[in-house]
């Protein structure tokens, strides 16, 4: 009896806080949409007209349409950058690919504003560094690269993104028996086919989930259509949801009527995934048979896979990282030149060093970041569990309802949940909890996408062996379910823990006096245009990230802990 | 049943107990913020005595020097919280319906504090300063004070533009060599607005619509890139930065200056106290040092505009045009749109 109870009371808790954390914002959404703006003067009341303006004209059509088209660009891009990234990584023997997992993560940690001016530096038709060496090569006026127009949005939102894909693909191809792929080439298949026949078709449904997720993402995503498309007139919806939200009275329900397009998008690619993965074991890689990790010899071609990587981290590491580490030198930004040179100094390192909030406020990033990434994991891992491996009736609800956050617009969710913790006072407002369970809301869809994943792979054979030699429900999870999940578990909260050490956009409205966050340090520091000591701290962020990895790796080797 | 009654009943209570000390917290504020007595001073600095601190939540980066000057002059702690103009205005809003005041003193743009105002958030303060000061940073109802100027100026690329071929007018950059070097804010409809409204509404259409279909303007979001772009070339000549944007970065040495079209726009940033402040005379101590010249000289030394007549700035002069916050509210549709129709979604 005492195991059902375990069972009970942990299903019970997850499926609470999945509920109580993704309803509360959603219901404010929908019911904000329904309303006029609330003044001194005028109450808010019922209205229709935030759905009559926000879809009853050409140009909210013209602006889905780029938007549209912006997301998709970026997740088919981000997905073949990640996703082949993953394949080389964990499927070939491609030379020196331990050094590439701490390196194809990189760009994720990079705030958005400087990864986007990076690209600017780099591929303006005016000041960009690759114009003018081109045009130098070739003593010519032609411009080679823009990044002012849809493709340049693509290109950077793409690179930006493609760890995420990266991530998600690897904890996939981990959990993947490569005896399968191994029974192919017995029978005479080639590379190629084995690629396309086998490893594809059995990781289609993380193929999906990521390009799922990177399209939502994409969609809603404000930085880059600011930075690279206003410049030349191509606005998309978030601007739209922007500009309604910075007007008085704010226009919440505007951008929440703006907002529902979104979930319903959402809902839609949730429910054909959840089609998917309703085909039962045919995804199930991870079984009672052992397998031992196996690469495909690529043999002359690895090389090409090596060159590939260098490609990437020169494009996409190393480029924008000298760019940011020339500016961080400088004492405004300038085209390098022997002049400039001149004028290099380490001001924007000493400015860092002598801050008085930044080590306060790097603090309270590490304690929320490492908090939501692990509650987000373990919470959704309950969750998938029950969406996965469980006939739940309509729990394919329960999914999307953990994955709806994902399309709030950052600034609406953090109004959401201010307005609630002021009339529910239960103490959080005004402190670092209230921030923890926006990061954690926030993020869950994220947790879910990668742990559904690699839930996937799970075959239910192995769980019915934990029962039939008599292991509780909570034993199974803890010691079968959870260490098999731990290629997604552990990728996923990658994710989340650098996701949310950038989070901003409802940060800014519910941090406090003294619970500062790097994330806000970084909205100062570029609000009072300090762009060279922005650029400083962009280099710490990358340097320290890559120390980090490395060292895990390092540690992970030495001890002994086995790499699926 | 009995107890759903009970717990309905101890929570109405609750707040009726609360409206009740939110009324007596607003007299205090009222009577120490219209107090005109020649004791004012030391009443106020007698009262700052039992109360702890102040919170001020602000847009402008250089308020924290004051903050600073201003603990070290009256030994009141401050406690700050930053973020930008609409979040400022949001959170405000936000806190005072949800019966949470721990704000005393709020620093935005003047429209954002006349819709703070408007939202009755606000204390009107009778400060014996005021007097020094210019008279649009006074408005009629008291409830906020201009402390700064937020001038709009255009900046140019040294580098890329040469004195001589600077415009002297609007119009003059109208002419084809402009092609492909301007940028814009992509936020200022409040300074497109009162800027066509002094170059006479069909004029001004006319001379924008021209130099959009010449030579194009390309859009950029916050006056801080703006000035980057500028700094580093990318835009050689921005019509809408911030008068202090270009002096900041030409004291580190970049290749920028400042530029004033005329009609020169600008927009008071202001300082205000608010209606349930919980720590109101030390509120009105650092209200009042702001508006000193004690106070105004540290954000002149910030390069900014002050409102202080005896701290003079060329570019306060007698042909500045300022925005009306109130009307800059009533327009915001009308201006917001026009700009994005003429500018934005034009720019190229």
């Amino acid at each position: 009896m005492r195991h059902l109870n375990t069972q009970t009371m942990v299903i019970g808790a997850c499926l609470l806080a999945v509920a109580y954390l993704a309803l509360m914002p959603l219901g404010f959404l929908f019911w904000q949409s329904f309303l006029t703006p609330d003044s001194a003067d005028a109450a808010s009341r019922f209205t229709l007209d935030n759905y009559a303006t926000a879809y009853g004209s050409i140009e909210t059509l013209h602006l889905m349409g780029n938007s549209l088209l912006f997301a998709s660009g970026t997740a088919a891009f981000a997905f073949a950058v990640g996703g082949a990234l993953a394949w080389m990584n964990e499927r070939t023997n491609t030379p020196f690919k331990r050094l590439f997992f701490a390196l194809s993560i990189i760009p994720l940690i990079i705030p958005g504003i400087m990864f986007t001016i990076s690209w600017i530096l780099l591929g303006s038709p005016k000041i960009g560094l690759i114009n003018m060496l081109l045009q130098n090569w070739f003593s010519t006026d032609h411009v080679f690269v823009n990044v002012y127009s849809m493709w340049g949005m693509i290109w950077v939102e793409g690179l930006h993104y493609s760890p995420m894909a990266f991530l998600m693909m690897t904890a996939a191809f981990r959990s993947m028996d490569p005896s399968l792929e191994e029974s192919a080439l017995m029978s005479g298949a080639s590379v190629h086919q084995i690629f396309w026949r086998v490893t594809v078709k059995l990781t289609w449904p993380a193929i999906f989930a990521s390009m799922l997720i990177l399209f939502v993402r994409a969609i809603e995503s404000f930085e880059v259509p600011a930075l690279l498309g206003i410049p030349v007139g191509t606005q998309v919806l978030t601007s739209a949801i922007y500009q309604a939200v910075h007007q008085y009275p704010s226009q919440v329900g505007l951008a929440s009527s703006y907002g529902t397009t979104l979930l319903l998008i959402t809902t839609a690619g949730i429910y054909m995934q959840s089609r998917l993965t309703g085909k039962g074991s045919k995804y199930a890689t991870v079984t009672g048979k052992g397998f031992r990790p196996r690469v495909v010899d690529l043999g002359a071609w690895r090389y090409i896979t090596a060159a590939v990587f260098m490609l990437y981290f020169v494009m996409i590491v190393l480029l924008p990282f000298l760019v940011l580490l020339w500016s961080s030198l400088q004492r405004y930004y300038s085209v390098p030149s022997m002049d400039a040179l001149r004028n290099v100094s380490l001001d924007a390192y000493r400015f860092l060093w002598d801050h008085p909030s930044i080590g306060n406020s790097v603090l309270n990033s590490l304690i929320l970041a490492f908090a939501s990434a692990t509650i987000v994991m373990l919470l959704t891992s309950v969750i998938c569990w029950i969406v996965i491996k469980t006939k739940l009736p309509g729990r394919w609800l329960l999914d999307n309802i953990a994955s709806l956050p994902l399309v709030f617009p950052g600034l609406v969710l953090g109004l959401a949940v201010m307005v609630f913790y002021l009339n529910f006072n239960i103490g959080v407002y005004g402190t670092l909890w209230i921030m923890l369970i926006v990061y954690v809301t926030r993020f869950m869809p994220y947790g879910m996408r990668y742990n559904g994943t690699s839930m996937l792979q799970i075959h239910k054979e192995l769980e019915e062996s934990a029962q039939m030699s008599g292991a509780s429900w909570g034993t199974m999870f803890w010691r079968i379910l959870l260490p098999l999940l731990k290629p997604g578990l552990l990728s996923g909260w990658i994710y989340v823990f650098i996701v949310s050490i950038r989070e901003l956009s409802a940060s800014i409205l519910l941090y406090s006096p003294g619970n500062e966050v790097i994330a806000i340090v970084i909205w100062e520091l570029w609000e009072n245009g300090q762009f060279v000591e922005l650029s400083a701290l962009g280099v710490m962020f990358i340097l320290t990230l890559l120390i980090l990895v490395m060292l895990a790796q390092y540690v992970g080797r030495r001890f002994g802990v086995k790499e699926i | 049943m009995q107890n759903v009654l009970l717990k309905a009943l101890s929570r109405a209570l609750v707040v009726l107990g609360l409206c009740g000390s939110v009324a007596h917290a607003q007299d205090r504020v009222k009577e120490l913020a219209e107090y005109q007595g020649a004791d004012r001073q030391v009443r106020l600095i007698e009262a700052a005595k039992k109360e702890n601190g102040i919170t001020v939540y602000h847009a402008y980066p250089a308020l924290s020097n004051v903050m600073t000057a201003f603990t070290k002059k009256y030994g009141i702690k401050t406690r700050a919280w930053r973020a930008g103009s609409e979040a400022v205005l949001q959170r405000l809003i936000t806190e005072a319906r949800g019966n949470r005041f721990e704000v005393d003193i709020v620093q935005n743009n003047a429209p954002e504090n006349e819709a703070a105002h408007r939202e009755k958030l606000l204390q009107a303060v009778r400060s014996p300063l005021f007097a020094d000061l210019i008279p649009q940073a006074v408005p009629a109802h008291g409830e906020w004070t201009g402390i700064t100027l937020d001038v709009w100026i255009a900046a140019y690329n040294t580098s890329r533009v040469s004195e001589e071929e600077l415009p002297k007018r609007y119009e003059d950059l109208q002419d084809p060599k402009w092609k492909g070097r301007l940028g814009i804010e992509a936020n200022n409809h409040g300074w497109f607005g009162t800027l066509m409204a002094e170059l006479g509404e069909e004029r001004g259409r006319e001379i924008f619509k021209n130099i959009v279909a010449t030579n194009g303007i390309s859009a950029r979001k916050g006056h801080s890139l703006l000035t980057t772009m500028v700094a580093s070339g990318e835009v050689p000549l921005a019509l809408t930065v911030y008068n202090w944007n270009p002096e900041q970065m030409k004291s580190k040495g970049a290749p920028i200056k400042g530029l004033a079209l005329k009609p020169v726009i600008a927009q008071p940033s202001t300082v205000a106290l608010l209606k349930n402040a919980p720590n109101p005379a030390s509120a009105i101590l650092f209200y009042d040092f702001i508006i000193s010249e004690e106070g105004q000289r540290i954000l002149q030394d910030f390069s900014y505009v002050t409102t202080h007549k005896r701290l003079p700035h060329p570019l306060r002069d007698a042909s500045l045009k300022y925005i009306d916050p109130a009307k800059a509210i009533d327009m915001q549709t009308a201006w917001l749109s026009n700009f994005d129709e003429m500018i934005v979604k034009k720019a190229k």
